[in-house]
């Protein structure tokens, strides 16, 4: 009876393994008989490709196209001789020579022979193709490798976008000559190549371990899903501001209305690696520089070339009453397209600067450009996109890929730009708009002068140096000490000491931008602030008088209440939902000491601190500390053999060795 | 000397118990491997990777779970840890099945150590039912 029992155990167990292994091996095609490449006419092409391939550096994604898993059978094999040596192939079906390298698109899981195919239907004309376009407007030679749209779900063979693919009967775009040739019968066209999948990508170390880090399946979505705004849902919170409904807000949508649609505006970004494999809105006032590595036939420039050719900038507007997409109804703004060479830009022609590849060179290809948004208070009034054009070799499959956004207030003139801090409310990072008017500052802010940013003295060699570089100006919500040496550079004669430290003390204030009366914008964009609302900066002038002597014994002047350090507060509130801080409150400190000169080196260490408090929060905050979980594995959860002896089962590793090994012989 | 007459199911199933144990550690260790690899060198759509390393994490405690009560209940000859440990290989099994077909990036490796915790799960499954259902019979001795 225990025997029996034992071999009823062992039977179920192999049984059980058996369909596990059948499983993985219908999942590893352990047994397909592969062909020998050799055979075709185009050996030493391919061979020659597949070397040049294999030689490149790993990337993250590419399609395994090494010889040995290319997987026909001899019929298959014998076909695709006739096909490239016999039957002419229609150049409109052939490839661009660039989906050789087609190595990633992670949006289409499903085409692990793209490359495979790809290259045997070229092989016959990369000599012949002398001029390809990457732009496809000269599609003499050349069509783009689009992934299917309208296809049969359940042909699996079926990859290449109005492509007969070898050898795949369920592939509507072959026609019946082509399906003779692929011995297809009515059978096996839709099951045909149903299992005849190989590797779709290999991670780097997949050589390793032979394979087994070869990504097998993936389930990847169709297309990134990414969070669609809407156009109107846009309007119509636009529509409903209180305070600034007449303008821009920050990190508000750009959008493009192109062909009677409306569409917001991104770039291409990376997400995990260094591959552009994700995009990111372009948002209103926010500055992005995008730095990525893409494909060629990916470059974005295409992208932006075809959405900015026919499309325009269309701006938020009050009134939404017209469902009309047009620029009758819509503020539209301009687009100039500059083409950039060696840092000449021109306006982009298209017979001068459409990219093209010439044999391994391809020319006038953008791998940077810049978008610069110029705008006023409600629209954006204009786009200048700067495409960067050099020169690239074909045989780099990837390329490095920056793209730029910054906006600017554009004036009357486009040279003149002013910018704003953020739109209504500051943003973090940019620069405290000032006023030194008595009256009118909104006004005065439009009228380009140098004094529109809150400036403080930088250190310099150790020199406190005061212009209107930006690294003087202050940054909103960015606290920051600054310490630099001042050196008083007036000759002093037979004057009143008292005169000559006072005269100091001026100079310093001065130099720390504190002798005028300055008024501070509580919003980063001061359009329809009222001069109330401006806010005075307190205690500035609060010090007491500088006085001085000059000392007989060490013939050093002593200068009493000398300015030598000055703290900036700035208290805000974060108005929230997009709108950015408001300055609320300022107040200056001026701290005096007094001072010692050797009558031969009037200089003095005077330190800045500038300092930003949010009243929209607490001061501090406390956060409650993490939950304390006991969690052990019992000690008895690898050995829990109890300790009594008088268990019913006196079982050891041994024994347990030498029973599976049992079973094993058994099987 | 007493003899067992009937066989006991529990020392297949302890084997079984036993070996798993160790196997879930090492497919907890390639398993974590794995989904940095690809996290490094493969892009996931959004949330994807925190949706599986959710689901692994959860796959894992299960599984630390219904071991330990499968061998609780083998060694103690008690039926009720058994049939809980049986009522958890559902849910550890369809995680298994997760990371074997569902999951955004699968390796041929996965195939592999995800069909082995399988089958541990369906001849544990089989024995524990044998155990269950023998454990209430009195022992008879020669």
């Amino acid at each position: 009876m225990r025997i029996l029992t034992y071999f009823v155990f062992t039977l179920l167990s192999i049984f059980i393994q058996f369909c596990v292994m059948d499983f993985i091996q219908e999942k590893m095609q352990i047994g397909r008989k592969q062909t020998d490449l050799r055979k075709t006419s185009q050996k030493v092409q391919l061979n020659g490709i597949i070397q040049n391939i294999s030689n490149l550096k790993s990337h993250a994604l590419y399609y395994n196209i090494t010889p040995s898993n290319f997987i026909w059978n001899t019929a298959v094999n014998q076909v695709i001789d006739l096909e490239v040596t016999n039957v002419s192939i229609e150049p409109k079906t052939t490839d661009n020579p660039s989906s050789v390298y087609d190595f990633y698109d992670e949006n289409s899981s499903m085409t692990e022979f793209t490359s495979v195919t790809a290259i045997i239907l070229t092989s016959t004309d990369i000599d012949n193709i002398t001029e390809i376009t990457l732009f496809h407007l000269n599609n003499q030679s050349s069509k783009a490798n689009i992934p299917k749209t309208n296809f049969n779900k359940d042909c699996n063979c079926n990859f290449l976008y109005k492509i007969c693919d070898i050898n795949c009967c369920c592939d509507y775009d072959c026609n019946k000559h082509q399906q003779k040739l692929f011995s297809c019968s009515s059978n096996n066209k839709d099951v045909f190549n149903k299992h005849n999948k190989s590797c779709n990508y290999f991670l780097p170390q997949s050589n390793i371990v032979n394979n087994l880090l070869c990504i097998a399946k993936t389930n990847l979505p169709d297309k990134r899903i990414i969070k669609q705004e809407k156009w109107r849902e846009n309007l119509i919170s636009s529509s409903t501001r209180e305070n600034h409904d007449s303008q821009m807000k920050t990190n508000e949508f750009i959008w493009i209305q192109n062909k009677g649609s409306i569409i917001f505006l991104d770039i291409p970004t990376s997400l995990i690696n260094s591959y552009c494999t994700d995009r990111q809105p372009v948002k209103i006032l926010n500055r992005i520089t995008s730095i990525c590595n893409v494909k060629l036939n990916d470059l974005e420039m295409f992208h932006i070339l075809n959405i900015f050719e026919e499309g325009t900038v269309a701006s938020p507007i009050e009134n939404v009453n017209s469902t009309a997409m047009n620029c009758t109804t819509l503020i539209c703004a301009s687009c100039n397209i500059m083409a950039c060479v060696n840092g000449f830009c021109s306006t982009y022609n298209k017979s001068v600067h459409e990219p093209m590849c010439k044999e391994d060179l391809c020319i006038n290809v953008a791998i940077k450009i810049d978008l610069i948004f110029y705008y006023n208070n409600l629209k954006i009034t204009n786009v200048t996109i700067k495409l960067h054009m050099d020169n690239i070799t074909m045989a780099i499959p990837y390329v490095k890929q920056e793209i730029s956004i910054d906006f600017v207030l554009g004036n009357i003139s486009k040279e003149n730009v002013l910018e704003f801090s953020g739109s209504p409310g500051y943003i973090i990072g940019r620069p405290i708009i000032i006023s030194h008017e008595a009256a009118n500052h909104t006004d005065n802010f439009y009228k380009v002068s140098n004094d529109f940013y809150f400036r403080r003295p930088s250190n310099k060699n150790g020199l406190c140096v005061l212009n209107n570089s930006t690294n003087n100006f202050i940054l909103f919500g960015i606290n920051k000490r600054t310490k630099c040496r001042y050196i008083y550079t007036k000759m002093i004669g037979n004057v009143n000491y008292t005169t000559v430290c006072k005269d100091i003390h001026k100079s310093i204030k001065t130099v720390l931008g504190l002798n005028d009366k300055i008024v501070v914008s509580p919003y980063g964009n001061p359009y329809g602030v009222e001069d109330n609302d401006w806010v005075h900066i307190k205690n500035i002038d609060k010090t007491i008088e500088a006085t001085g002597e000059m000392d007989s014994k060490t013939s050093r002047l002593n200068c009493y209440n000398i300015a030598t350090s000055v703290s900036l507060v700035f208290a805000y509130e974060d108005l929230g939902n997009k709108n950015g801080n408001k300055i609320l409150q300022a107040e200056c400190e001026i701290i005096t000491q007094n001072k010692s000169f050797d009558v031969d080196d009037f200089s003095t260490v005077i330190t800045i601190d500038v300092n930003f408090v949010d009243l929209s929060t607490p001061g501090i905050e406390e956060y409650a500390s993490g939950p304390y979980i006991n969690i052990a594995l019992p000690k008895a959860f690898f050995y829990p053999f109890p300790s009594n002896n008088s268990s019913i089962c006196h079982f050891t590793v041994v024994q347990a060795i030498i029973y599976c090994t049992l079973i094993f012989v058994f099987k | 000397m007493s003899k067992v007459a009937n066989v006991n199911s529990s020392l297949a199933y302890e084997i079984l118990l036993y070996l798993n144990s160790f196997y879930l550690g090492m497919f907890f260790v390639c398993e974590v491997a794995m989904g940095i690899l690809k996290a490094i060198n493969v892009s996931y759509p959004e949330n994807a990777l925190l949706t599986e390393a959710g689901i692994f994490s959860a796959l894992c405690l299960v599984e630390v779970i219904r071991i330990f009560l499968g061998r609780r209940g083998n060694l103690e000859s008690k039926r009720i840890p058994v049939f809980f440990s049986v009522v958890l290989t559902i849910p550890s099994a369809v995680g298994v099945c997760y990371f074997l077909i569902y999951q955004t990036y699968i390796l041929r490796l996965e195939y592999i150590w995800c069909a082995v915790m399988l089958m541990f799960h369906a001849l544990e499954l089989t024995f524990a039912i044998l155990f269950v259902l023998t454990v209430c019979k009195n022992q008879q001795y020669d």
